[in-house]
């Protein structure tokens, strides 16, 4: 809009009429087509006939019509007043306009590194969020998406630029929001990626770690209304499960483990050292199936297991599965997806708007859980006075989530999947009541199919308003003034039912809970920019931006918990009818920024293209000494294609660019009020019981926080050098980046030694840390067969390096991450953030006189068990000495392929990601493989273990099965190849001809069936080698959700 | 189609001054210091401290530190009952549980803790880094407010020293002498100060500390979770027992007896009974409370995972098992007196590897009576919960041995819910006080004082009275049925049990005139643990009394080796665990090493 502003203003000098109108491919009228003339600012858009008139200058040589999702043409003018075009629709989408911070460029004045995503290319996804939708779709970035329904993705532009929060800046409609944002993708008309400094700058101290601007769709002036309705249903699976021993196979499992632990199964003096028993498959010389687990070990016919006894829950009775119970059959289920979305644009001579609604139902493949989220949006323009257009945007969206949604932890229903063993029933013999781990010997796993029963009233409910309004005013020609004041405003509610799990061994909530979070978040700002555009003398363009914003950001939040209810009802157990512990909680903070910022781009001749950009930025983040920070970059650009010695390779080449540009930018990412030292209240940290009461304590006060006067942000420096080219009639497309950042001050915790007290450690701005990476992108479409066939093909390739260069005046510094006592990784100076960190692993030992010869780790150096390297030469094994990096989750490189094939009305759309070379430490093996508690076991437990009967010890993969701890210390035996490559989507689209629709009186029938996830080519052996999990932990498996199988129907109507 | 004509340029200048006139606005305002000046929220700075009532949020603030527990800052490896270290790393009790859960107690219990094992550093960080802290930071404050009343600076200092002393003393027992000497105005510096420290200097840091709340605390206090002179007092002597200073303990042990103001209850369980928190006999308890303001996080969470685990009682998670050494020394002789020499030649009849559902009758041997208060046997009534039903009830036998978790810290069935916590996991976290201090421990200090002197009379009257209180109540309930399927539960079919009967032989009895100082240490000694069983002390017990003269001395190595190698006969957990020197104390831990490198030694061996 912005630029038609501008086109429209440069006619003053008309000396000829220019009239035509423009078509489509079938013939019919595109209105809001942009006409200029070529190298000028001389322009005009057709009308909703698709006619337009246009005075030109006497000497204008070429017209040019554009518009976004067709093919620029290029018409010369001649002596013609009458210049009528068609313009095909573009495979590739090229866009015209880019949008950049405070402003738009046209795609070839673009100096940084800047990349788009079109609405088309969201399409190729179904993933609920906007930034699942971007993965794979352009280079330099890496998307991991969660799994779970209506899960957000974790999304890293050029690598990790911080040990703090690393996630870009998002901005929607000029409004800065957080990550998880949930705006409808349907909505998204365009997004640009900001990757370097150079483009980010202008975003100041938030700009560090990339922005990502978000431009939802508008209504064109003169557009005839189009409304558009689609749908689509489908059915989504999960694809994996582990493979775990059944009933029969498990209690082999236990007497080979007991033998490996040196008893004799058989034995029958209870007092004997040899003597083994297991309360459920006896004590025999192997292992006898019970018919009943509870009572321990029961047979069919005793007395304890008569039905009459059952008393819930004072006496239950649990039949064995002697089948054994597939966990993973029976928390998964077929889950239905389904979507509605409606939309309305169009435009009057003045006016533009731009209506949707959207009904996002989303099941997830985990019994009771699922995802609902409802969008409206509506986005007007006005042109009030022929200086003044002002314009609103407002999105409202509701979710609704329910179930147990946790992810990638120990404790969610997927893992417990794998924790619980397969003799266990999914209920005990009263078929109502759930069975599980409360029969002896069952370990101390949760019933997975309660957990999710238990949760499926858990809800959280988040409605979330996010809009602005603006005015521009045209003071002068080339002259506008914006101002823009936007909002977003959130409120969350969530209630979960904490109820009773008597079946469990250590059962919890036994009288029922309920707790409540609410919070409450409101940032405003208000933006205020003057824009400049001039021509001089026809080769200067000369663009400047000046302004200021001012952001403040209000959260609240208030928790409750009550206890003891006196029905364990959803409808009953509310806030006032839980009888005791009545908790409330809460926290609140805030924060503000005020900057002002400027920049100045420079287009001479449509060859050389200069930028400088500088904001100056005042947070309330920091002290009042490091309170506003100053962020410059420069970026230039070389328009080969346009020099005239270059004329030789008009035939082939259409364009090449060359981009260079540097630039500094910040992140201010950490806790507020790190400037003060504070004192709390704590009701458990910092409370005592000096009365003696039995129920009550009074609260006191604890130190909280350390201050650090001097915190400041973290600075970005990027350099970035690119070229863009455009080949064989712009068929193929060429990009690619290399590109450096450096983040100095890196905020770090300071490791404090707890001597000092642990009031949490202040920030300082200490750190350092570089990336270093490669983007490219390609693509190639053509036409066959007389253009009957179209196919083309879009390769992104990303590639980083992130080193840490320094956490602290400590070059002995570390950070780990630890899983139950045991530590997985581990960043540190000179190394990624993080890397895999842990003993090195030399093969199984196979007889005494190799284990005698082996390093030894303390006792545990035996056959069957590991032989570890001995790194330091001390002739034993030590985690103080003998760890060492073994494995890195980062991948050498990401990279995703579309290929889209049409031909006559049918298309076909596939969607290939995948990453190399990244390493996962599967945290699950430790519990499945080598039997950390007594849960579920995989098959290689039992068949491919050392001392397995079903096993060759020369070559077996797991050691003994002996629950030794030192087996399961991190090593190299847990490191797994993650590289994996997977066809994402798979889509095939049908439009029904023209002609069909005339009749009845549609603009537009499409029919799609797509299905994702068709297949995936990996060595890992985990569910989904496609892991979110990010910082500390990144490439820790833990039990996440893996990505299902969607099936889906779609239609799109166009009326 | 300029937009701008001559007609509109009037216009354009009114506009440009408003334009204008709002950016000024939004940059002075915006611009303004308030807009950027953020103060915390729901947080303070120290200067709201300066008075009486701030003094004493942060002395509450302090006091909270005595748990032993701050979840999640610090986890089970701090807990002040010294579950670990005290009873685990003795022959008091098992890690319990199973193998793999909370793998780095294994090494505690095998004596194979490495320098990066999380729960010596849980200790660490409890009581270096949040108690002592806390404490300096307190009497700072107290040093910093004005117009301050003289018997208020005189109260909160010494209730501030007293809890610095406990800090300092609880690290001291795990670490030894290689914990640093942080005094309050060394608080910034604190990383600085070594732990390299000359003889004797911990223990007169700690004690004086303790002597001068002993000097200036009042005998007793309104609010039963403060010190008075007393507890600082038996603190102070518990510290010198530590290091056989006796002279120095002897006379706070005599001052303490000649107040008056304590005495035995009635009964030996009283002191683990909730109803009878901070009674006649505390000199000073921990205390608990649950269902409070928030959740019940101001419970022993310390000891959050020592609770019976699965079938009938269900909680978590089945750790801190009494030993079958510990069961065997409870075996008395026909005179109810111990079997010093050959209690453990063989073991009181245990269920190992037996069913529940199949018949094992309990041992009839002639047993203390305090046996049955201290862990859960087969067939014994466990409190109101029903017949102990052996194998069933416990967590993975093979691993954590026959016996159920302590019982010394449980609650009564009838009291689930509203005396224990309704919320979490952990569902065994209950309001029982830990007696950290009772009379009973000044008895007996006092009678071990008059062991070594040779006031043989003395030891001999204070054993007495501690073995003639232990005689007056036994666990009631003779169980008739051998065989304990879950239907038996909780108490069997009518006649079952005859709770007019007690559950078990038991018999004690008194000693006679000692023969000499040897005989009566060892009786001191005996009595000790058996009084304390399982509450934490025995391997700080046993450390002290291994640098006893011969005759009195008690070879830990040997008595601990020898219980390890007793134990093959149970269960094969201790098998090739050896102890030696060098586990005697925990290892510094490691990650504070890293931090402050040159500054923390590790201690010896490790």
């Amino acid at each position: 809009m912005v630029l038609l502003m501008v086109l429209t203003t440069g006619m003053a000098f008309a000396q000829k009429t220019l009239t035509g109108k423009v078509s489509d491919e079938s013939g019919s009228m595109i209105p809001g087509v942009t006409v200029i003339v070529k190298g000028t600012t001389t322009g005009t858009v057709t009308d909703i006939d698709g006619k337009y008139t246009l005075s030109v200058p006497a000497n204008a040589q070429v017209l040019s019509f554009s518009f976004v999702g067709m093919v620029s043409v290029d018409m010369p003018i001649g002596e013609n007043t009458v210049i009528n075009v068609s313009m095909k629709s573009e495979t590739i989408g090229v866009e015209e306009v880019v949008v950049v911070g405070y402003g738009t460029r046209l795609k070839e004045q673009l100096t940084g590194s800047v990349s788009t995503v079109s609405d088309k290319q969201l399409k190729t996804s179904s993933a609920p969020s906007v930034v699942s939708r971007m993965q794979g779709q352009i280079s330099g970035v890496t998307v991991t998406s969660a799994n779970r329904p209506g899960a957000d993705a974790t999304i890293r532009i050029h690598g990790i630029g911080t040990i703090n929060d690393p996630n870009p800046l998002y901005v929607i409609d000029g409004v800065p929001v957080g990550p998880g944002n949930n705006i409808n993708p349907n909505d998204v008309e365009s997004i640009s990626v900001l990757k370097d400094a150079s483009s980010a700058a202008i975003y100041g101290s938030r700009g560090a770690n990339g922005v990502i601007l978000i431009t939802t769709k508008h209504g064109r002036q003169n557009q005839e209304p189009t409304i558009t309705f689609t749908m689509r249903t489908g059915l989504s699976q999960a694809v994996n499960q582990y493979d775990m021993l059944n009933t029969t196979q498990y209690g082999e499992a236990l007497w080979l483990q007991a033998k490996n632990l040196g008893k004799v199964p058989g034995t029958t003096d209870p007092k004997s050292l040899l003597y083994y028993s297991h309360p459920q498959y006896g004590a025999g010389a192997t292992p006898k199936t019970p018919d009943y687990i509870l009572p321990a070990g029961t047979m069919e016919g005793a007395s304890s297991v008569d039905p009459k006894l059952y008393n819930f829950p004072g006496y239950v009775i649990f039949k064995a599965n002697k089948q054994g119970t597939n966990w993973y059959d029976e928390i998964y289920r077929t889950g239905v997806v389904q979507e509605y979305d409606l939309s309305v644009s169009g435009g009057g001579a003045k006016s533009t708007y731009a209506l949707s609604a959207n009904y996002l139902d989303e099941q997830g493949f985990l019994k009771y859980t699922g995802f609902k989220r409802y969008n409206f949006r509506v986005n007007a323009e006005s042109q009030f006075a022929k200086w003044l257009k002002v314009g609103q945007s407002i999105q409202a969206i509701y979710i609704n989530e329910n179930g147990n949604l946790d992810n990638n932890g120990e404790g969610t229903p997927i893992s417990f999947a794998y924790r619980m063993q397969p003799i266990i029933p999914v209920f005990d013999i009263n078929g109502v009541n759930f069975a599980g781990s409360k029969a002896p010997g069952m370990g101390n796993a949760t019933n997975p199919v309660a957990q999710l029963y238990r949760a499926k009233d858990n809800n959280g409910k988040y409605f979330r308003a996010i809009g602005n309004i603006f005015g521009e005013a045209t003071l002068y020609k080339g002259l506008t003034f914006k101002s823009l004041f936007g909002y977003n405003v959130g409120q969350w509610n969530a209630k979960n039912y904490n109820l009773p799990s008597f079946e469990s061994s250590e059962p919890s909530n036994l009288s029922g809970g309920l707790s409540v979070n609410s919070n409450f978040s409101i940032l405003w700002n208000w933006a205020n920019t003057i824009n400049y555009t001039t021509t001089i003398k026809e080769i200067h363009k000369l663009n400047i931006v000046v302004g200021t914003e001012a952001i403040e950001n209000n959260y609240r939040e208030l928790n409750a918990s009550r206890s003891q209810y006196f029905a364990l009802t959803p409808d009953y157990m509310q806030l006032n009818s839980g009888e005791i512990n009545k908790d409330n909680n809460g926290y609140s903070n805030s924060n503000s920024l005020f900057s002002q910022f400027g920049r100045v781009n420079y287009d001479l001749m449509g060859k050389y293209f200069m930028e400088g950009t500088v904001r100056r930025d005042g947070s309330s983040k920091f002290g009042a000494s490091n309170r506003y920070g100053i962020f410059p970059a420069g970026s230039a650009a070389w328009e080969i294609t346009n020099e005239s010695f270059m004329a030789g390779t008009k035939s082939w080449l259409d364009n090449l660019k060359i981009r260079a540009g540097w630039g500094m930018s910040g992140n201010d990412r950490i806790d507020d009020y790190q400037m003060y030292s504070t004192y709390a209240t704590n009701n458990y940290m910092a409370a005592y019981n000096l009365t003696g009461s039995n129920t009550s304590a009074i609260a006191g006060f604890q130190p909280e926080t350390k201050g650090n006067p001097d915190v400041k942000w973290e600075t970005t420096k990027t350099v970035n050098v690119g070229v863009n080219a455009a080949m064989l009639d712009r068929k193929l497309t060429f990009a690619v980046d290399v590109w450096q950042r450096n983040t100095s001050d890196m905020l770090y915790r300071l490791s404090v030694p707890e001597v000092m007290g642990l009031a949490t450690p202040p920030y300082v701005n200490i750190g350092e840390m570089k990336n270093t990476g490669v983007d490219v992108e390609l693509g190639y479409h053509n036409t066959l067969m007389a253009g009957k066939f179209t196919y083309a093909l879009n390769l992104t390739w990303s590639h980083y390096k992130n080193e840490v260069v320094k956490l602290s005046n400590n070059t002995d510094e570390v950070m780990g991450y630890e899983e139950r006592q045991v530590q997985y990784t581990r960043a540190t100076t000179g190394k990624a953030f993080p890397q895999f960190y842990g003993l090195v692993v030399d093969g199984i030992i196979q007889n005494a006189a190799e284990a005698t010869a082996a390093p030894q780790f303390e006792d545990y150096t035996t056959p069957g068990h590991f032989k570890y390297r001995d790194l330091n030469g001390d002739g034993k094994i030590s985690l103080d000495k003998d760890r060492t990096y073994i494995g890195d989750p980062h991948p050498k490189f990401t990279g995703g392929l579309n290929i889209d094939l049409g031909y006559s009305n049918f298309d076909l759309n596939m969607f290939f990601y995948g990453s190399y070379g990244n390493d996962i430490i599967n945290y699950v093996d430790r519990w499945i493989d080598y039997g950390m508690f007594n849960g579920g076991l995989s098959k290689d437990a039992l068949y491919n273990s050392w001392g397995s009967p079903y096993a060759n010890n020369a070559t077996a993969k797991l050691p003994m099965l002996d629950q030794a701890s030192r087996s399961q210390e991190a090593s190299t035996a847990f490191i797994q190849d993650g590289s994996f490559l997977r066809l994402k989507t798979t889509r095939l689209g049908y439009t029904i001809p023209k002609n069909v629709l005339d009749r009845v009186k549609l603009k537009n029938v499409r029919l799609y069936l797509q299905v994702t996830n068709l297949f995936t080519l990996t060595r890992y052996k985990g569910l989904d080698p496609e892991l979110d999990s990010s910082g500390m932990s990144m490439g820790v498996d833990r039990g996440a959700w893996p990505t299902p199988r969607q099936i889906t129907f779609g239609l799109t109507l166009g009326l | 189609m300029n937009i701008i004509n001559l007609k509109q340029k009037n216009d354009m200048k009114k506009l440009s001054i408003i334009v204008a006139t709002c950016l000024l606005t939004a940059i002075s305002y915006s611009c303004a210091d308030s807009f950027l000046d953020k103060k915390p929220l729901g947080s303070t700075s120290e200067d709201v401290f300066y008075n009486e009532k701030g003094i004493n949020a942060l002395l509450t603030g302090t006091y909270g530190m005595v748990k032993g527990s701050a979840l999640w800052t610090v986890s089970w490896g701090a807990s002040i009952q010294n579950w670990t270290y005290g009873s685990v790393a003795s022959d008091d009790a098992y890690k319990g549980s199973e193998k793999t859960d909370q793998i780095p107690v294994n090494e505690i219990e095998r004596w194979e803790v490495s320098t990066t094992n999380g729960y010596p550093a849980d200790k660490w960080r409890l009581n270096l880094g949040m108690g002592v802290n806390r404490a300096n930071i307190t009497l700072n404050v107290i040093a910093k407010t004005k117009d301050l009343a003289a018997d208020k600076v005189k109260e909160f200092t010494a209730e501030t020293r007293f809890l610095r002393g406990l800090f300092n003393f609880e690290a001291w027992l795990v670490f030894g002498d290689k914990i640093p000497i942080i005094p309050e105005d060394k608080i910034d510096v604190a990383s600085t100060i070594t732990n390299v420290n000359a003889p004797g200097a911990v223990v007169k840091w700690i004690t004086d500390d303790l002597k001068f709340a002993a000097d200036n605390l009042p005998e007793t206090q309104a609010e039963p979770g403060r010190p008075t002179k007393y507890a600082a007092m038996a603190l102070a002597a518990r510290a010198y027992l530590q290091v056989l200073d006796y002279a120095s303990a002897k006379p706070l042990l005599d001052a303490i007896i000649a107040s008056d103001k304590y005495s035995l209850m009635p009964n030996y369980f009283d002191n683990y009974r909730i109803v009878e928190n901070n009674n006649a006999e505390s000199i000073f308890e921990i205390q608990s409370a649950v269902n409070d303001i928030d959740e019940s996080l101001n419970g022993e969470m310390g000891i959050g995972l020592n609770w019976p685990h699965g079938s009938d009682i269900g909680m978590c998670c089945g750790f801190h098992q009494p030993s079958q050494n510990l069961a065997n020394a409870f075996k008395v002789d026909a005179n109810g007196l111990p079997l010093f020499d050959t209690f453990n030649n063989t073991d009181l009849k245990n269920d190992q590897g037996i069913a529940s559902e199949a018949t094992f009758v309990p041992a009839d041997d002639l047993l203390d009576p305090r046996i049955d208060w201290t862990m859960g046997r087969r067939g014994i009534p466990y409190l109101d919960w029903g017949i102990m039903r052996g194998r069933d009830w416990i967590r993975y036998q093979p691993f954590g041995g026959p016996y159920m978790p302590v019982l010394k810290p449980f609650f009564y069935k009838s009291q689930r819910n509203t005396l224990s916590t309704t919320t979490g996991w952990q569902t065994g976290i209950n309001a029982n006080n830990y007696r950290y201090i009772r009379y009973a421990h000044v008895l007996l200090w006092r009678a071990e004082v008059a062991a070594s002197e040779g006031d043989l009379a003395k030891a001999q009257t204070l054993v007495n009275e501690i073995r003639t209180r232990a005689g007056n109540e036994m666990v009631m309930g003779k169980v008739k049925i051998f065989a304990l399927p879950p239907t038996v539960y909780p108490w069997g079919p009518d006649g079952s049990v005859d709770f007019t009967q007690p559950a078990a032989n038991y018999k004690i009895g008194t000693y006679a005139a000692f023969a000499d100082k040897n005989a009566a240490m060892r009786a001191v000694q005996w009595e000790t643990r058996l009084e304390f069983a399982t509450e934490g002390m025995r391997f700080f017990d046993l450390r002290r009394w291994d640098k006893l003269p011969a005759g009195q001395r008690v070879d830990m190595a040997a008595t601990l080796n020898a219980y390890a190698a007793g134990d093959l006969r149970t269960r094969d957990v201790m098998q090739g665990a050896t102890f030696d020197e060098k586990d005697k104390y925990q290892p510094i831990p490691q990650t504070q090493r890293d931090l402050q490198p040159g500054i923390l030694e590790q201690n010896t061996g490790y």
